[in-house]
């Protein structure tokens, strides 16, 4: 904070005395905080530990044995555990403030040797025969109790992804785009229930006031779940505008535009321009290829020069939009 | 030379401020009130979602232009002249239409004025590579580049302008000599000019500057770099290589800098990562465990050791967003741990990761 700012509105008359002295005494006190640095690398460490020590294992297997090394990350996991258990705060249906600077990460650490230690016994001993959906299903039930129980957004994020791979989608946020052109119908149906029942989830934490800040996790999956599905379910149907052999090209338009109309409604309920953005974006996509789709159809010169008029007038008009949603919801928090 | 005026920049940073203070309660809503009274901001600066999507349109707006005109002039005799021709026009008209803006909506930062900028920036560079084409002169367009970056630095006071600049400086140096001493010394100067950028209005670029070159100064004397690329090979750049990033952390620390100690600690990476491709002391499973172990120790030796502030250091967070802070922590660890832990997605379901075509900008 610059303090000769301050000095100059006090002799201006816009501070008190008592204000101008608290100020003072701010700037004389302020530290040099090393938190995010430090944060930083003990995250890489974490990160770097946990991979080098699976190399280790793979390489090392046939000298150490299975049972060595699935007692060891029992064991790991447990003491992960105990800790959290131990320095946890007392529970709470409203947030609840990690005890330690270190709880979050040990209890990553041992939700990750959990996930670990299911994937190993499966892997070595096949324990779950061909039951894959087990195989996911239990690490899903600890993840999510230990997000509620020790009350942990990063642990949600992880189960809400976990929950995805069990249905067979893969959400992790930038991997997304990856899968962006499936085109396998049944995952893309998957995707949008899943997207749909995260937002509930997110009406939810608010409504029955349960957790009410995972309530921004929920929703910021699921809403881009939703709107990458139907994209994919646009993309993926093949053009032509026939309603018939199976063509859902008309259905995931409808349910693009009934969303955003639904999502911008929302956003502007709850004054977040962030999802107003997010969602204006992805309905121009959708929009914007339905109207080359159409173009496409034409087939003609004219059509060509038609669809960039499109995009120069559509950009200016969903500028035009944002500006003017700005002066709305004028706030720009998540 | 700044395009936007003074007194409004002044005027918002003085908002800024006390808005700033009043968050954290050090003066009244009453004072808050009489200085945003007396210091009136017209600058049209909306949030930064907002930004990021008036960049992102205006930029679609411009392409789209020019693609409109390059498709009515193509039956043209001389395509290539006709095209250059066309992108000076588009250079000239972004560049006013983005100086109007600021002058006459007093757009700051408002991702319309900074698209139709480096839209111009870049059409003019472009222009020049078309024209410039016989002989192909690597040193005269990066002199291009260097001018552009220059001249939007100072006048608009863009930050990745600044970078480009010092990018352009670095790739003319490397066509003229091959000599790494001559691209550090020259990261050196821009370090050293960085640091004594005192005008508040080019703070942001200062510290561009100071990260670039701090990271040129390094790469510039990294053994791989010298050797792989320059084609070197002399143990002295060893020195550089692994001392560098230990002093920039000491001195950052000294003087309290945070550019020079993220960018210390940076580099640490890279230098052992240097070392390491040439030097294979363990296998990486080891170097990767114990060094784990050792970023673990450090971390948490030092978060224990500042939790009472010491020499005004504290590992204790200070006036941060915190809730803005804890989504993207999630998000991140999310990304970084899905793979390993989502158990054979593949084998039930089949799933691919086809590519199918950019289907969305163009035809």
């Amino acid at each position: 904070m610059n303090i000769h700012l301050f000095e100059k509105m006090q002799q201006d008359g816009h501070l008190s005395q008592a204000s101008a002295e608290k100020l003072r005494n701010a700037a004389a006190t302020k530290l040099f905080s090393l938190h995010w640095e430090l944060k930083t690398i003990l995250y890489l460490g974490v990160l770097l530990l946990s991979g080098g020590l699976g190399i280790l294992v793979y390489k090392n297997i046939d000298t150490i044995g299975h049972q060595v090394i699935l007692a060891a990350i029992a064991a790991g996991c447990a003491g992960c555990f105990y800790y959290c258990y131990k320095h946890r705060n007392p529970f709470s249906w409203q947030k609840v403030a990690a005890p330690t600077p270190f709880f979050d990460y040990i209890l990553l650490l041992g939700c990750l040797l959990f996930i670990t230690f299911i994937t190993y016994l499966q892997g070595a001993y096949a324990v779950f025969a061909n039951h894959y959906g087990t195989v996911a299903f239990i690490p899903l039930v600890v993840l999510w109790f230990s997000a509620y129980y020790f009350d942990h957004i990063g642990i949600l994020s992880l189960a809400i992804t976990n929950l995805a791979a069990w249905l067979g989608v893969n959400v992790s946020p930038y991997g997304i785009t990856e899968d962006i052109f499936l085109k396998d119908g049944r995952l893309i149906n998957t995707g949008a229930f899943l997207g749909i029942a995260l937002c509930v989830a997110d009406y939810l934490s608010h409504h029955f006031n349960k957790k009410a800040h995972f309530g921004f996790t929920y929703r910021n999956f699921g809403t881009h779940i939703i709107f990458i599905s139907c994209l994919a379910g646009m993309f993926s149907s093949g053009i032509g505008l026939s309603i018939s052999e199976g063509n859902q090209y008309f259905l995931w338009f409808t349910i693009l535009v009934v969303g955003a109309w639904w999502f911008l409604k929302d956003a502007f309920k709850h004054n977040s321009f962030y999802f107003l953005l997010i969602v204006s974006l992805y309905s121009y996509l959708g929009v914007s290829y339905a109207v080359l789709h159409l173009l496409i159809w034409v087939d003609d010169i004219g059509a060509f020069y038609a669809g960039i008029l499109y995009f120069i007038a559509s950009a200016i008009a969903l500028i035009a939009f944002l500006v003017k949603a700005n002066k709305k919801i004028k706030h720009a928090g998540l | 030379m700044l395009a936007y005026n003074k007194s409004q920049l002044d005027n918002q940073e003085v908002v800024a401020a006390a808005e700033k203070a009043y968050k954290h309660q050090y003066i009244t809503v009453e004072e808050k009130d009489s200085i945003l009274a007396a210091y009136p901001v017209e600058l049209y600066t909306p949030n930064i979602f907002l930004r990021i999507g008036i960049f992102i349109l205006t930029g679609i707006i411009c392409l789209f232009s020019l693609g409109l005109l390059v498709l009515m002039t193509l039956d043209s005799n001389d395509k290539e002249k006709a095209f250059g021709a066309l992108l000076v026009f588009f250079g000239v008209a972004g560049y006013i239409a983005g100086e109007l803006l600021i002058k006459g909506k007093h757009h700051y930062k408002s991702g319309a004025d900074d698209a139709l900028i480096y839209f111009s920036a870049i059409c003019i560079y472009s222009a020049a590579v078309i024209f410039y084409d016989q002989p192909y002169n690597e040193r005269g367009l990066s002199l291009v580049a260097l001018v552009l970056g220059i001249y939007v630095s100072l006048r608009f006071a863009g930050m990745l302008a600044t970078a480009a600049a010092y990018l352009a400086l670095m790739y003319f140096l490397l066509n003229v000599t091959h000599s790494p001493w001559v691209g550090m010394a020259a990261s050196l100067g821009c370090y050293l000019l960085a640091l004594r950028i005192k005008n508040k209005y080019y703070e942001n670029n200062s510290l561009v500057l100071q990260a670039a070159s701090l990271l040129g100064l390094y790469a510039a004397g990294n053994y791989y770099v010298v050797r792989e690329h320059l084609e070197i090979v002399q143990p002295i750049y060893w020195i550089t290589t692994a001392l560098l990033p230990l002093v920039y952390i000491f001195l950052g620390v000294y003087k309290k800098d945070r550019v020079l100690l993220r960018v210390g600690l940076a580099l640490v990476a890279a230098a052992v990562f240097t070392i390491r491709h040439y030097n294979s002391v363990a296998p990486l499973e080891v170097v990767m465990t114990l060094g784990g172990l050792a970023m673990i120790a450090i971390a948490y030796g030092l978060i224990r050791y500042l939790k009472t502030p010491r020499n005004g250091f504290t590992s204790e967070e200070q006036e941060e967003d915190q809730e803005a802070a804890l989504q993207l922590e999630s998000l991140i660890i999310a990304q970084t741990f899905n793979r390993g832990g989502a158990p054979r997605e593949g084998i039930e379901f089949g799933g691919g990761t086809g590519g199918g075509g950019g289907a969305s900008g163009e035809y």
